[in-house]
């Protein structure tokens, strides 16, 4: 999904900015300097909250795969911490923070887009913008070009992915989606580090 | 499938806040990763840096014993020294070039040596 990257980069970074947040961020702390309210919760529970703030049943079909919930008339996050390393925790506040500053002229047209499938704007942008900014916020370019001369201590691969992931406090899964963003947007910043031959 | 479920408030736990101190321990041991790494970094930059130092010594030294070999070999082909002995000068002259090659195999084996990796 090809999204416009460039304003989402601009909002991550005038949050930075803003609260002077450094490498690795605390998202707990900056949702509660940003007023916003966090609440963990099981799968179910949050089952239960978006079905009844939406007011209908079995819209989603795998209920596992929902790590979050915002609700922009509460402004509350709702954490699925079942099974969520904190990582994955850290990465899903990120992420609905992304969508409270990118998204805030949808809240209205969130509750639909979260409930059907035919609406003006497709879910899977939305999510992927949120993702972008999520992936942005935790690890920045600069951050991740200041960490690149360590790569030459490594073997390569995984390792590189997984030590990468640890400096960042994010899953590894997160770390490999954002070195692809990384290596795409700055291909010679990767060649200089010879991470071609290393990584992917 | 019809909302048969009773729609009352929700209470949610409240008292599981520890994410904020778990995230912490997770940061500090990023932070101290990162600390390790820049140690190593530093580790490598200086190992690199006595080991160019060192070459130069060693280079250094190495000319030196060339120099006095072909000075002294000059000085006895022009006369300007003598010794009685013929094979003091073919013991010194070996001691030097002996002196080379252990200065040799030390530059192979120490300062061409890859630095630690991890």
């Amino acid at each position: 999904m090809a999204i416009d990257t460039t304003p989402i980069k601009k909002q991550a970074e005038e949050l930075i900015d803003k609260y002077v947040l450094t490498v690795p961020v605390h998202m707990f702390e900056l949702a509660d300097l940003m007023g916003i309210k966090w609440q963990s919760t099981s799968t179910e529970r949050l089952k239960k909250i978006i079905e009844r703030k939406s007011n209908k049943k079995d819209i989603i079909p795998n209920w596992e795969d929902v790590y979050g919930y915002f609700d922009h008339t509460t402004k509350t996050i709702y954490l699925n911490d079942e099974n969520q390393s904190i990582t994955r925790q850290r990465f899903t506040i990120a992420h609905e923070i992304g969508h409270m500053i990118l998204h805030h002229n949808l809240q209205s047209l969130m509750r639909k887009i979260f409930l059907r499938q035919d609406v003006v704007v497709p879910r899977d942008e939305i999510e992927a913008e949120a993702n972008y900014f999520a992936g942005y916020l935790l690890m920045p370019d600069g951050a991740i070009e200041d960490r690149l001369k360590y790569t030459v201590l490594m073997i390569g691969g995984e390792q590189i992915i997984k030590k990468f992931a640890k400096l960042f406090a994010v899953s590894p899964e997160a770390m490999r989606v954002r070195f692809k963003t990384f290596k795409k947007e700055y291909p010679e910043l990767w060649a200089t580090h010879n991470l071609e031959e290393k990584l992917f | 499938m019809g909302n048969t479920q009773p729609r009352g408030k929700i209470i949610l736990s409240m008292e599981d806040k520890t994410q904020p101190a778990v995230e912490e321990t997770v940061i500090e041991d990023a932070n101290i990763k990162l600390e390790e790494l820049k140690l190593k970094i530093q580790e490598k930059s200086e190992f690199l840096s006595y080991r160019r130092q060192w070459s130069r010594y060693l280079l250094t030294l190495l000319v030196v014993i060339v120099v006095f070999n072909a000075a002294f070999l000059v000085s006895i082909g022009m006369e300007l020294l003598t010794f009685k002995d013929e094979w003091l000068v073919r013991i010194i002259i070996t001691g030097s070039f002996v002196e080379v090659l252990g200065l040799a195999k030390i530059v192979v084996d120490f300062l061409f040596k890859e630095p630690p990796k991890n």
